[in-house]
């Protein structure tokens, strides 16, 4: 499903950023661990169309995001890609129904109630993203991040600001989510109860940095 | 969805989409108003124009004359001697003389001696009744039948004078015998009647008031020197029962010539050579709109300042909470929007705002008339319409033009955010 070669990323005045190449397929999960600073958000980013490699391939379902213009990455993204962030975002104005809804690649309503339901928020959906907690909230994004029935779903470090509890279920509602809609799954982070839920796992080395 | 999202968003913030949104409001509130008021007060004064080349009357402010005599507005300018008028109204180049007598009032309305002509000048139809024949029978015009509640046969009195409290010729009722229909002219606010009626009612007037009259014979005298061969009218001068024309009093004529080149020469003869003058109220009433207009731009002016200002509002308000809304167009980037829709995005609430204040600038306009109406109904008989007119949708295409050039530039660094950074930072 995903598959990445010879990715390398240019900062602005910085040196080359080299990654290692990636495989995974549909329905597997795969954990990329690391410090800060190591560049795990940048390779998330990468695999997400955000960023655009300086050189090599990210293959989705057989398609380069890399060759892509700015335009049909966004529309790519938006109809295979399912994201999830270490903070919550929402567009505070919108209730959580709206904010599930809000990708032009969305569903209709019955989905949203559906996967919302599953994922215990279904009480929830009229009201506005500001008044949940950040457990609720954070199910709320992984909510939106399956609405399209995404091909690729990636956290980035989505359990930093949970406690044990929370953390644990939503590392298991990802998995659930990716395993229902036959996605596979991409978490960076630095948090080692991860290592527990997730068998494959990959440390990205800050050495992989060249000078 | 993007038309949601923008919607939502501008209730979002409410203290500062009302500061644009009232900021438009005003200006637009303003500027209909006048617009409204304008074209209005301009259609109504053509209107009543009719074909009336020439007014002629006492001497005095040319543009009061035509206030007084066409529109019915203003004091007269004093009264002219039947004999003097008679010579004008008789010259071969006249096409049409009407007479027009008046100085009483029934409540706020005026009453007008004059002729059938002058009714069907304004293609005044009967509702009822007859037009006057005989002295004291009075034709109510629409808005005065109404506001009276007046019927066929009723009779009234008229009062001495514009204002209420003056004089009361009780011995003198006049007769209702006919009700005119609407005609949205002058006339739906006059009592009519014949010339001679006025002066019947103001014959008596003079002989009561004689003892305490000043100099009675001033008037006379004057005329006298003016047109010896008339002074056979000086005999009869109090005499109650017969009215002699030639003696009495018109307080304006009406004119329409046979020619263009009459109409330009004649003013100039008149006021050269008699004690009288002759207005153009066509020339008048452009030079009325003019002066009116200079107070129109200033405040035009005011409103067009109002409106930039508020062009610069919705320009900051979109542009200060791009900073605080970099996440929210960075997620809708991630979930599969484009740059360009993220441009129609502000676009669109620049748009909203300005549609909303435009809206509620044209509320404002209409309670703004209904204001003037109130004063101005009691006043001046003036009544205006909230109809739309073809300048307010030029309004509205101005003022949405303002806010998409306000939000231009917002919705250019919208375009521009950095997904991957602003998805980064926490």
């Amino acid at each position: 499903m995903l598959k990445t070669t010879n990715l390398t990323f240019q900062y602005p005045g910085g040196g080359p950023l080299r990654f290692p190449d990636l495989e995974v397929g549909t329905g597997q999960a795969l954990l990329i661990l690391g410090e800060s600073g190591c560049g795990k958000t940048t390779l998330l980013h990468l695999l997400a169309g955000l960023l655009r490699p300086a050189a090599g391939e990210v293959l989705v379902g057989g398609s380069n995001l890399a060759a892509m213009s700015p335009a049909q990455g966004d529309r790519f993204r938006g109809q295979y890609i399912g994201l999830v962030y270490q903070k919550p975002y929402f567009i505070e104005s919108l209730t959580v129904l709206d904010n599930l809804l809000v990708s032009p690649f969305s569903p209709k309503n019955e989905k949203a109630a559906e996967v919302a339901q599953r994922l215990g928020i279904g009480a929830l959906l009229h009201k506005l993203p500001g008044r949940l907690s950040v457990g609720e909230q954070q199910r709320a994004t992984i909510a939106r991040a399956v609405m399209s029935h995404p091909k690729l779903l990636l956290a980035d470090e989505p359990t930093s600001a949970l406690d044990h509890r929370n953390c644990a279920t939503v590392i298991r509602l990802l998995k659930e989510e990716a395993a229902a809609n036959n996605a596979a799954l991409i978490i960076v982070t630095h948090d080692d109860r991860l290592k527990r839920e997730i068998g494959t796992s990959y440390e990205l080395q800050a050495a992989s940095r060249e000078p | 969805m993007i038309g949601k999202i923008a919607w939502k968003n501008i209730l979002h913030k409410p203290l500062s989409t009302a500061l644009s949104v009232s900021l438009l409001m005003f200006s637009v509130g303003i500027i209909t108003l006048l617009l409204l008021m304008q074209h209005q007060l301009e259609h109504k004064f053509q209107n009543d124009l009719r074909n009336i080349d020439l007014v002629l009357g006492a001497k005095g402010s040319p543009l009061q004359l035509v206030l007084s005599a066409v529109y019915h507005l203003d004091a007269p300018t004093g009264n002219i001697k039947m004999a003097e008028a008679k010579s004008i109204m008789q010259n071969p180049m006249v096409e049409q003389a009407v007479p027009l007598a008046y100085g009483d009032s029934y409540r706020s309305f005026r009453i007008l001696g004059t002729t059938e002509d002058y009714l069907k000048k304004y293609d005044a139809q009967l509702l009822e009744g007859r037009v006057f024949q005989k002295s004291m029978e009075a034709v109510l015009g629409a808005n005065v039948a109404k506001a009276e509640g007046l019927k066929l046969g009723d009779t009234f009195i008229g009062t001495h004078g514009e204002a209420e409290g003056g004089h009361e010729h009780e011995e003198h009722p006049y007769n209702v015998v006919g009700i005119l229909e609407k005609t949205n002219s002058v006339l739906d606010n006059l009592v009519l009647t014949n010339v001679e009626s006025v002066w019947q009612v103001h014959e008596e007037h003079a002989h009561e008031e004689e003892p305490t009259a000043e100099d009675p014979h001033a008037t006379s005298l004057d005329f006298d020197h003016n047109h010896p061969d008339h002074d056979h009218a000086h005999d009869h001068d109090h005499s109650k029962e017969v009215i002699t024309a030639d003696s009495m009093e018109l307080t304006a004529v009406l004119l329409k010539y046979k020619n263009r080149l009459a109409m330009l020469n004649m003013p100039r003869i008149i006021n050269q050579e008699t004690k009288m003058q002759a207005v153009l109220p066509a020339l008048e009433i452009n030079r009325l709109f003019y002066m009116l207009g200079i107070g129109a731009t200033t405040l035009k002016l005011i409103a067009g300042g109002i409106m930039l200002m508020s062009g610069f509002s919705v320009f900051f308000v979109l542009y200060s909470r791009l900073r605080e809304r970099k996440y929210e167009l960075a997620l809708l980037r991630s979930v599969g929007y484009r740059p360009g829709q993220l441009f129609r995005l502000l676009l669109l609430e620049g748009l909203l705002l300005s549609g909303l204040g435009y809206l509620l600038g044209v509320a404002l306009s209409r309670l703004g008339l209904w204001l003037v109406n109130r004063q101005a109904a009691g006043d001046f008989h003036i009544k205006f319409l909230g109809n739309f007119i073809p300048a307010e949708g030029w309004l509205l295409l101005l003022t949405l033009g303002v806010g998409t050039v306000a939000a231009l530039l917002p919705a250019w660094k919208a375009m521009q955010v950095n997904v991957s950074t602003a998805l980064s930072e926490g």
